[in-house]
């Protein structure tokens, strides 16, 4: 991984005259972000309740789920953030075969892909390749990586086939944990080993996704434990870069993995779920040849990546009000990139949810995460120090009221956490929701949330370049600094939700956001340096928290059943951001690189036709505002999808994506780490088979 | 406006909108109830569909179907929205909560909740020679002589049906309910209990 340069690539190839304005042009923060963070609200329910439970049949009851993997059980009428769920159905009718693209399926989450394997994803600014605002976990465990801070989404490629639900939290309100998150929260729920019993075959292909496939088994062992087991592969071809050559980005990743659910009482539940996988990618980067070097070149480096993760979750219910939860994980990853990290990390967490009298109820719980890292480190970026061992205790205590039962619902909390780098922080909310009728929710909150530095904003090294200036050779370089603070967010939040009649449903989300202590890059005392030779003048550019600045922005998400067999699903997101910069900051960058990253407007349509008994039809038009920094016009991509479902366990889908135009680009990495290639329009077959 | 000066303000306007909220909370009322809750109350509501009482049960051809709570009550509002308006073969449903095991013999449907499984043998002991169902939710309830059980399984509620209880309080099950359910008999000495 690499961060700083931007995409020199083909056509993008600025003039070398240039070289000194143009590093500093680039230094664009590809990391800054607002602060965000967590405690509040937990994720939501998981399904919508019928309307009218006296009328549900017992089958129907019988199907119901009554617990849910969140931090306690929440209707998502009264939850007071903005949350949209993606179900299992949604899934299936999206037509998505990776994470990114299922997840451009929810307004106001920026899905932006930038070459065949790498994607920057975000919700409400500051996109980047390594967005780190946004907090993802997997079954509880957070996947964010503490490197940067935010995902590897090539590598969180789980059969999408076995997820339950994934709720997306937009803002700061949202997750219990959130660890150096967030401006939102993705929580991704895996079903259960008993609700997917026998066996699966997914297998695949087309133009762009060239071949890819899931076998899966699941059974019994006893009376009380399930199991299921999987293999997943794919294989993706490579795009083209803007002069029409081969991007070098094509890539590989197989997978393994299992899952065991025991019921070993009628009260406590153990879970055991793990994977390993292994793949090869191609990064189309950029290097330097020597640490003056003038020019930067593009090089296409192979990637390899490895990883894997065992998780255990012990859950005891005392009653139907009232549960703890152990959750342990070691998680460890490999990539031979520009830096050649690999990590390991271990954590442990617990967490006790209880009523209190018949109004209140309690959760809280304490988390402690170890993670190491050793880095190898290239010329073009590396760490210092190279190994580092990063500790994180983290704690939350979080109370619903019921203020007035059924209506209003007063939600107070939060977080106190220390980190490595900036020690201890607390992280208050209240949030508000009140349901005047059981078809509308009001809801309002206040948080507090802080960014904590990455070890990448803390230790790296990274060289861009240099010129020979008049006393000899110069070297540019970007320095880490290890005494920054948390970047601040104070978020304001409202929103409204309300079913209109059976068949629209609407939600509506808004947002202000001060933000404090953002981070900047400011030139140092330049200094000589003697190796590597030539000796040479380096002109630091040091990490620092000297801008600040206020966004705004709303969403909303709506559901209109037209017709029975027909559902239409608009979306739009408004989100701008403001930065300032302090007046000792000589920052020339990070301000436009804040403002730029994200598209002002996104809107979304999604419709659902089911033509027949067996055969459906879905569709999605997605249109995303020019980006400014750097500069990606404006698009408008439409997916689509024919699914035949001959019999209950049988189907076939015929898919088509970026339908539009033959090719288009989504999103240029400012950090230069991974070049932008042009996504082109593809087809693909898939045949899904249960048995 | 300075950071740290912000972070201050933020922590007194939270502080102070606790505290006003603090006195002004009504002290009246129940909690939203659980969503388990509304689905049980929605199995119960069913269980009676698919159930016969003798017709001596019943004091007049229109008299209503009584469900019991009897002691905590779990539901919150549940069970009221669930039957309020609804009838099963032309007659009404009510709710009622009890307290006193005596009072429970009008009843014919009685919920017993895991608080109050310590009393079963009581409630059970007046409800002797009566026709109520008796629907509870602890482990080892139908094997004690409780009608029907609720039971947790992935997540989801399912339900176990005692048909020796169900015979000696002459009640008649739909065979579809029964297919349903997980079927036990008494046993005298469950685990111990």
């Amino acid at each position: 991984m690499r961060v700083r340069r931007r995409s020199i690539h083909g056509a993008r190839r600025p003039p070398p005259a240039s070289l000194e304005s143009r590093i500093l042009k680039v230094l664009t923060r590809g990391y800054l972000s607002l602060a965000a963070a967590a405690l509040m609200t937990i994720p939501a329910r998981s399904q919508e309740m019928p309307k009218d439970l006296g009328n549900s049949s017992i089958e129907d009851l019988m199907n119901i789920e009554i617990t849910s993997a969140s931090k306690t059980e929440q209707k998502l009428s009264r939850t007071a953030s903005a949350v949209f769920v993606i179900t299992a159905e949604d899934i299936r009718q999206s037509n998505a075969i990776n994470m990114p693209d299922l997840l451009r399926t929810v307004p106001g989450i920026d899905v932006a892909q930038i070459n065949a394997n790498t994607w920057a994803v975000s919700t409400r600014g500051l996109n980047s390749r390594f967005s780190n605002e946004l907090l993802v976990m997997l079954d509880g465990r957070s996947v964010y990586t503490p490197t940067f801070g935010g995902v590897f989404w090539d590598v969180l490629d789980l059969p999408l086939e076995d997820i339950e639900r994934i709720e997306v939290i937009r803002g700061p309100g949202a997750s219990v944990w959130a660890t150096n998150a967030v401006n939102g929260v993705i929580n991704i729920i895996t079903k259960k080993a008993s609700d997917t019993p026998g066996a699966m075959v997914v297998a695949g292909g087309g133009t762009a996704d060239q071949g890819f496939g899931t076998l899966q088994y699941g059974g019994n062992i006893g009376k009380e434990t399930s199991f299921r087991v999987f293999t997943k592969y794919l294989n993706q071809d490579h795009f083209s870069n803007p002069n029409g050559q081969d991007g070098g980005d094509g890539w590989d990743l197989a997978r393994a993995g299992f899952r065991t659910d025991t019921v070993f009482s009628s009260k406590d539940t153990l879970t055991f779920e793990g994977d390993l996988y292994r793949g090869r990618e191609g990064n189309p980067g950029s290097g330097i040849s020597s640490i003056t070097s003038p020019s930067i070149q593009g090089v296409v480096t192979e990637v390899n990546l490895g990883g894997g993760f065992l998780q255990t979750v012990w859950d005891h219910t005392y009653s139907s009000s009232s549960g703890t939860s152990l959750q342990l994980s070691y998680d460890k990853y490999q990539r031979s990139d520009a830096l050649g990290e690999t990590r390991g990390t271990f954590d442990i967490s617990f967490q006790h949810h209880f009523a209190w009298g018949d109004r209140q109820n309690l959760v809280w719980g304490v988390e402690y995460r170890y993670s190491a890292s050793r880095t190898v480190g290239s010329l073009e970026i590396s760490l210092d120090p190279p190994n580092l061992e990063t500790p994180l205790f983290s704690s939350f205590v979080q109370d619903e009221i019921a203020l007035v039962p059924d209506r209003l619902f007063l939600t107070v909390g939060t977080k106190l956490e220390h980190n490595y780098y900036t020690g201890w922080g607390l992280q208050p909310s209240v949030r508000v929701a009140w349901t005047p009728s059981p078809r509308e929710t009001l809801w309002a909150a206040v948080s507090d949330a802080e960014r904590t530095p990455a070890a990448i904003d803390t230790s790296v090294v990274s060289n861009l370049g240099g010129y020979t200036g008049p006393n000899g050779p110069v070297a540019v370089r970007l320095l880490g600094n290890p005494n920054l603070r948390d970047e601040r967010t104070i978020a304001y939040e409202a929103g409204y939700r309300i079913s209109v009649g059976e068949h629209v449903s609407l939600d509506f989300a808004a947002y202000y956001n001060d933000q404090y202590d953002q981070e900047t890059t400011e030139p140092g005392a330049p200094f000589f340096e003697s190796a590597p030779s030539p000796p040479h003048l380096v002109l630091p550019l040091i990490n620092a928290n000297l801008s600040y600045g206020e966004s705004h922005g709303f969403e909303v998400a709506t559901n209109w059943k037209v017709a029975r067999r027909w559902t239409l699903s608009p979306g739009y997101a408004f989100e701008q951001i403001h930065l300032h910069l302090e007046p000792t900051s000589h920052d020339t960058t990070s301000v436009p690189a804040a403002e730029g990253s994200s598209p002002v407007n996104s809107a979304q349509l999604r419709s659902h036709v089911a033509l027949a008994q067996a055969l459906s039809w879905d569709a999605s038009v997605y249109f995303v505002d020019r980006l400014t920094d750097p500069v990606i016009p404006a698009y408008t991509r439409l997916d689509t999808g024919l699914t035949w479902q001959w019999n209950k366990k049988s189907s076939l889908s015929l898919v088509g994506q970026n339908l539009l135009k033959d090719v288009h680009e989504e999103f240029v990495d400012s950090t230069g780490s991974t070049a932008t290639t042009l996504i082109k329009r593809s087809v693909f077959a898939k045949f899904t088979w249960r048995f | 406006m300075q950071p740290a000066r912000c972070r201050v303000q933020f922590c007194a306007t939270v502080l102070a909108a606790l505290l006003s909220l603090a006195g002004t909370t009504p002290t009246r009322g129940q909690a939203n109830p659980s969503i388990e809750y509304q689905v049980k109350a929605a199995f119960i509501f069913n269980f009676a569909k698919f159930v016969e009482w003798p017709l001596d049960t019943f004091k007049s051809e229109n008299a209503p179907i009584v469900f019991c709570v009897f002691g905590h009550d779990p539901f919150g509002s549940a069970l009221d929205e669930i039957i309020s308006g609804k009838a099963i073969n032309n007659r009404a449903v009510l709710a009622r909560r009890i307290t006193e095991s005596p009072d429970l013999k009008s009843c014919q449907l009685v919920f017993v909740s895991s608080a109050e499984y310590k009393h079963l043998s009581e409630v059970l002991n007046s409800l002797q020679g009566t026709s109520a169902l008796v629907v509870g939710e602890s482990e080892g309830f139908a094997e004690r002589g409780g009608g029907i059980q609720f039971f947790p399984e992935d997540s989801r509620l399912r339900f176990a049906i005692n048909v020796d209880a169900i015979q000696r309080a002459r009640l008649t099950v739909s065979s579809k309910l029964l297919a349903l359910a997980r079927i036990v008999h008494d046993q005298v000495n469950p685990r111990g209990n």
